[in-house]
Order: structure tokens, then C-alpha cells, then sequence
């Protein structure tokens, strides 16, 4: 199965000659003008990577990785930036992008990422599933349920997740069945691969648990 | 004028030395041939119009201690006409010239020379009424006596007045090879020869002095106004002190209008060498400020921009050339890859021409322009241009009076690149070449159409405008079009080359117009 790789950069010349590029390196290529084409164009489902601007015209590149994850989309991203400046590498790789390339940037440089990126897009769909549907579900839990729901992602067991939440087991458990109703899960490892997908998306607890 | 005191306080001892030495010349008993105080009080009202009362401290002591007019009334009027009407004429002139007469520019020569015919006319009217009046002239040589007297103080103006107005007009004529130098000594030496050999000759014949017109010719040329000052002067004080000293002591009836003819033609021929020399100079002066201005935006601060903007096409050129660098693959189509590489090659040149023209509209001055008076101001160069391959120039108004903002010096190249490229193009077509530049005016553009009867532009041209690399002209460096475009833009303008219906060039180049509210 091919790749699917994502080229988001408002310069249409550009666009055209990576697309041409990595398309002869058997990628299937998307290519989008703005933010909001890519993230309502691209199908969230897609296994490849995400080539971003950061200097985007209509929105901050590390905004758009954020409203990426919102979106379910849970490809790595690869910043490009014509500013090859050491606050803005920090910014993007903090807000959740995989790589950074300076633009422009040398086709076996840009290949090589690409392809590592796809790699461990793969790699992550194997542990954690597609994120499809996982944040829609998430959003449907009430915030009794969202903690339990951490408190099940972090590996507690019923007794435990009684007392960090102050409740009884009773309660506990009817609240364990809730979440492995809504979130679709049957097993406790859909629910780890789940706070996955939630967490880059950075909702419910961000940040309490880096990887 | 720094030290003004100096000449406030000379002024008058010379000019009682000039008056003195040109009654001791009288070429007839109470006929001066000359009256060169005339000269030296109108070049000092000219420069030092602050210190017109000075004008009156020299002929009032001429007149309290002479005793031709007996009558007090009429002695202080001869007294306070002559100066008066100096300060008049010079103030007159000034006004003209918008300050001392740069004898340099044809114009003000112009305008210098009729105020100066125009002063002396009436000074001489108004003197000769008062000296009527007074008996000392009788009524019956009223005429014959006002021409003596303008034309003997016009010859004392052209001859003198020139020199001492050359500090303003600066001189652009440098000495150009030992050969022209000793060329010119040799003629202002012929000058006194000549006239020696008169003195010596002692003839009432003056035929000689005729030739006096070559040397004064040739310095004029060759110097530029101060050798049609300095040889003017020389030759005119010559011819005065010949006739003075010569054994029969006789004023030929044309030697007046003769010497004001010959100093004024040195002046002419000066005035309009220096003009071109001008011209030349600030052409030069514009090339070379443009040549700058190509270098200069790689330091300025454009530059970061630039570099940004150029980012993506050379990216894009790189992601294609390292692509295909191994060799197309199957499925590469090669022809729309060279294409698009073509596009992006184009983009990049865009950017760095629009980067150009921005540097430049830094780098111009602009100034308030009328269409007319800068193609008058070019038309020298131009002419030059036409006549050096044998094509008729034309002018032809459309439309009078157009305003623009521009450089004056980087559009009189404009239309010195355009007006030379018709040229060559029409160079060996034995006469018959005719180049028009039209003035005219389209919608908020101002129009200045450069036509010719030539070939037109070859297609290459046409397209890429410039001649780079299909310029079969001899002697022809193909930049001409290409720094006019960019000139052009760096107004906001165009400019478009097109062909004829009937086959000649047409170069359009469009200036926004000077919108009325920005005067």
C-alpha cells in the first residue's frame, strides 16, 4: 500500500515540484493551498506524513497542527520554515511535529524525512490504531467519566481508580463500563491506545505523561 | 562673494580707469568707438545687486569735475540716468534668469544679451534727450547720436560683462589634449598679431580684422564660454586700440556692429558648447548613478526580502534538477517538467527585476517635470545622436504642457536610449531615416512615442525587450532598452516596443501623470 503524504504550502510552484518529487518516489500526494483545505481535504485515516509551512498565510503552522489533531488527523507532521531559527524548531517540535526541514531543502534530505515519518506513522498505527473516531468518542465522556478514563489509561485498577476519585467501587465500576461503552473499547489496551491518540491532541490531561 | 568690501571699494577706480581710457580712444572728437564702463557696471549689478548705489560714486566724479553741461539741472540728470538704468537693466535681467546669468545655458544668454540691447537702447535715449536739452547736442544728431551711444555701451557689455559673469557659469569645458591648448594660445595669439599688423599698417582699411571671427570662433568651441569670453574681450580691445593708435585714426561705419556681431557669436558658440558638455555631464553622471544602483541592493535592506521571496523558485528549481539529475524515469514527462522549471526560472527573474526597479525608484529624485521642456533640454544630445548617422529628428506635440514626477536626468536618458537605438537601426539607410519622438497624453498617462522608418524590432526584441544576445548592431552594447525599462518602472511607467502597421519601431514609454492636487 502506497503513502499518502500531505503537502500544505501556499506557494503553488513549490507545491507542484515536491508533488511531482515524492509522487516519483511513490507517495501518493495530496497537495493544499491553505490550512483549511488540508484539514477539511485530507483524509484523517491516511497512513504517510504531513509536509507543513510554517509561514502559512492564513494561519500559524503550529496552530495547524493543533487543529490537525482536533481533526483526528493523526499523520506526523514535518515542519518546513524558510526561518530556520532555533525558537521557531522549538515551538514546532513542542506543539507536536515530528521534524523539521529548512526550506529549501535538498530532495534526499526531504526524502529521507519523509520516509522516516511514514515509518513511524506506521509504527504508531500498529501500537495505537488510526485515531479515527477516538476524539469524537472522548468528547461524548462526561468529566467523571473523562477521569476514570485516565485513571484506566494509567493502568488502575478498580479499587484505585475509586480512590483517586473519591468514590465508591460501586460507582467506580459502573463508570468503567460507561467509558469502554462510549470510547468502543473492549479490552483496556484500546483505552491506553485511545489516551494516545487524546493526548496528542493535547485534551483531557496534556502533558502529565510524556512519552 | 565672500570679500564683496573688495570690490565695493575697487569698483569705482576701475571704473574711471575704463572711462578715461575709452575717452583717450576717441576714434572721433567726442565719439568713444566704445564705452566698456558700461560692461563692468552691469556685470556689477548682476553680482552685487545689493550695492547698486556704488554704480553712482564713478560718473558722479566725472561729472562734477568735467564741465560739458553748464546747466545744474541737466548735470544731475546725466549724472543719475546712466546708472540708474544699469540698475534697472541688471535687476531686469536677474528677474529674467532668477539670479546671475549662467552665460553657460543658451537661455540665459538670450536673456542677457536682450536686456543688455534693451538697457543701453534706453539709457541712450533718455542721456541724449538730457544732453538735447541742454544745448550740448543739437536736436538734428539726436538719432545718430543715440545710436552711437547704445551701440558704444553694447560693445563695452558683450565684451566685458561676460568675463566677469564666468565665475557663475562654471565652466564644464576642460582642457581636452595639449593639441587644442596650443591650438587656442595660437589663435589669441594670431588675435594680437593681427591687430599689430593693422596698428603697423596703419590703414583706414580694417579688412584684416574679419579674420578676427576665426580665432574667437575657435576658442568658443574649443573652451567653451570662458574662451568666447577671453578671446571676445581680446579681440574687441584690440580692434579699439588699432583704431585709436593706427596712423589715421578712423572708425569704419560697420566696426561697431562688427565687434558686438563677433562677441556675440563667440558667446552663442560658446553658450551651446557648454550646454552640451552639460548635457554630456549629467548624462554620464545619471549612467553611472544607475550602474551604482544595480549593485547596490545586495546590501541593502531589501536584500532579506529579497532572499525570502527567492526562496521558492530556487527551491522548486532545485527539487526538479536533483530529481531528474540520475535521468528521467519512466513516466517523467520531460517536456512539462522543462517547463515548469522554465516558469520557475522566469519567477526568479521577476522577483529580481521587480527588486531592481523598487532600488531604483529609491535611488531616483523626483521632481516636478513638464513633457516639453525635457525633451527641449535633451534635444541637443538628441539631435547630436541623429545627426552622427544622418537620420532626421522630429518632434511632434500632441499634447502640450504634460506634468510628470520623475528624474530629469534619468528620463533625458531614457529618451537618449530610445532616440539612439532608432538610430542605429536606421543607420545606412542613407538619409532617408526619420526618427519622431511624439508627446502625448492617454487616459492618467503621460506618452512619450519614439518612432522610426526602419525595420522594427526584430521579434526576439520585441518579446524579451531587450537585445542581450540578438544584437547584431555594431558599436551597440544591447543595455539601452533594458536600463530604460527599469528607469521607466522606477517611475511607475512602462515601456512598450511594438512594430508599425507600415514596418518602423515604435518604443512607448508611459509616465503616470502629475496628479494636480500633488503640486
Amino acid at each position: 500500500m502506497n503513502a499518502t503524504l500531505a503537502i500544505v504550502d501556499d506557494d503553488a510552484g513549490y507545491r507542484a515540484a515536491l508533488a511531482w518529487y515524492l509522487g516519483r518516489e511513490g507517495f501518493v500526494v495530496a497537495d493544499f493551498p491553505d490550512a483549511d483545505s488540508f484539514i477539511a481535504g485530507f483524509a484523517p485515516d491516511a497512513l504517510g506524513c504531513v509536509l507543513l509551512d510554517l509561514r502559512l498565510a492564513d494561519a500559524d503552522g503550529i496552530d495547524v497542527i493543533q487543529r490537525a489533531r482536533q481533526a483526528e488527523i493523526d499523520a506526523p507532521v514535518i515542519i518546513m520554515t524558510a526561518f530556520a531559527d532555533i525558537p521557531s524548531a522549538v515551538r514546532s517540535l513542542r506543539a507536536g511535529a515530528y521534524s523539521f526541514v529548512a526550506k529549501p531543502a535538498g530532495n534526499g534530505e526531504l526524502l529521507r524525512v519523509v520516509e522516516d515519518a511514514t515509518n513511524a506513522h506506521r509504527e504508531a498505527r500498529r501500537r495505537f490504531g488510526p485515531a479515527t473516531g477516538v476524539l469524537s468518542r472522548y468528547r461524548t465522556l462526561t468529566a467523571r467519566e473523562r477521569d476514570a478514563f485516565w485513571s484506566m489509561a494509567d493502568g488502575c485498577t478498580i479499587k484505585e481508580i475509586a480512590r483517586e476519585l473519591g468514590i465508591s467501587e460501586k460507582t467506580a465500576e459502573i463508570h468503567r463500563s460507561r467509558v469502554l461503552a462510549k470510547m468502543t473499547a473492549t479490552s483496556l489496551s484500546d483505552i491506553v491506545k485511545s489516551a494516545h491518540h487524546v493526548r496528542m491532541a493535547c485534551e483531557g490531561r496534556p502533558n502529565t505523561d510524556k512519552e | 562673494m565672500r570679500h564683496p568690501w573688495f570690490f565695493l571699494l575697487a569698483f569705482p577706480p576701475v571704473w574711471l580707469v575704463l572711462h578715461y581710457a575709452a575717452i583717450a580712444l576717441d576714434v572721433a572728437p567726442g565719439v568713444s568707438l566704445w564705452y566698456p564702463p558700461a560692461g563692468l557696471s552691469l556685470a556689477f549689478v548682476l553680482i552685487f545687486p545689493r550695492f547698486w548705489p556704488v554704480l553712482f560714486v564713478g560718473i558722479g566724479y566725472v561729472v562734477a569735475t568735467g564741465s560739458y553741461v553748464a546747466d545744474p539741472v541737466a548735470a544731475l540728470l546725466s549724472w543719475a540716468i546712466p546708472p540708474l538704468g544699469y540698475v534697472a537693466g541688471g535687476l531686469l535681467i536677474r528677474s529674467a534668469c532668477g539670479g546671475v546669468p549662467d552665460l553657460g545655458r543658451v537661455a540665459d544668454l538670450v536673456r542677457f544679451l536682450a536686456g543688455a540691447a534693451l538697457t543701453a537702447g534706453a539709457v541712450a535715449m533718455l542721456n541724449v534727450v538730457n544732453f538735447c536739452n541742454a544745448g550740448v547736442i543739437p536736436w538734428a544728431d539726436y538719432a545718430e547720436r543715440v545710436r552711437d551711444f547704445a551701440l558704444g555701451d553694447l560693445l563695452g557689455v558683450v565684451t566685458l560683462t561676460p568675463l566677469f559673469l564666468l565665475h557663475a557659469s562654471g565652466s564644464r569645458i576642460r582642457q581636452r589634449g595639449i593639441g587644442k591648448a596650443v591650438a587656442s594660445m595660437a589663435a589669441l595669439a594670431g588675435i594680437l598679431l593681427l591687430e599689430a599688423h593693422e596698428v603697423t599698417l596703419g590703414g583706414a582699411q580694417r579688412a584684416l580684422s574679419y579674420f578676427l571671427l576665426l580665432p574667437v570662433a575657435w576658442n568658443a568651441v574649443a573652451l567653451g564660454m570662458a574662451g568666447a569670453a577671453i578671446s571676445g574681450a581680446m579681440a574687441n580691445v584690440s580692434i579699439a586700440v588699432s583704431s585709436a593708435l593706427g596712423a589715421v585714426a578712423v572708425v569704419g561705419p560697420g566696426t561697431p556692429y562688427f565687434m558686438i556681431s563677433l562677441a556675440c557669436v563667440g558667446l552663442l558658440i560658446g553658450a551651446m558648447v557648454e550646454e552640451r558638455a552639460r548635457a554630456l555631464a549629467d548624462l554620464n553622471r545619471s549612467q553611472a548613478a544607475i550602474a551604482r544602483s544595480y549593485t547596490r541592493f545586495s546590501v541593502s535592506e531589501s536584500a532579506g526580502k529579497l532572499i525570502h521571496e527567492l526562496r521558492h523558485p530556487v527551491a522548486s528549481l532545485m527539487t526538479y534538477a536533483h530529481g531528474l539529475q540520475s535521468g528521467p524515469r519512466p513516466g517523467d514527462d520531460v517536456a512539462a517538467l522543462a517547463g515548469r522549471m522554465v516558469a520557475e526560472a522566469e519567477r526568479a527573474a521577476e522577483i529580481l527585476d521587480r527588486a531592481r526597479s523598487e532600488t531604483e525608484a529609491e535611488a531616483l529624485a523626483r521632481r516636478p517635470l513638464v513633457l516639453d521642456q525635457l525633451v527641449a533640454e535633451a534635444w541637443p544630445v538628441l539631435h547630436e545622436l541623429a545627426e552622427s548617422q544622418a537620420i532626421t529628428l522630429r518632434r511632434e506635440v500632441a499634447s502640450s504642457g504634460i506634468r510628470i514626477l520623475g528624474d530629469r536626468v534619468a528620463l533625458m536618458q531614457v529618451l537618449t536610449n530610445l532616440v539612439r537605438n532608432a538610430a542605429e537601426a536606421l543607420a545606412g539607410t542613407g538619409g532617408k531615416g526619420v526618427v519622431t519622438i511624439v508627446l502625448d497624453r492617454a487616459g492618467d498617462w503621460a506618452v512619450i512615442r519614439v518612432r522610426d522608418n526602419g525595420p522594427g524590432f526584430e521579434d526576439y526584441v520585441r518579446r524579451f525587450g531587450h537585445a542581450l544576445y540578438a544584437s547584431r548592431k555594431p558599436g551597440s552594447d544591447g543595455f539601452g532598452l533594458p536600463i530604460s525599462r527599469v528607469i521607466a518602472e522606477a517611475h511607475g511607467g512602462t515601456l512598450h516596443l511594438d512594430n508599425a502597421p507600415d514596418g518602423g519601431a515604435i518604443a512607448e514609454l508611459r509616465l503616470p501623470l502629475r496628479k494636480e492636487e500633488a503640486t
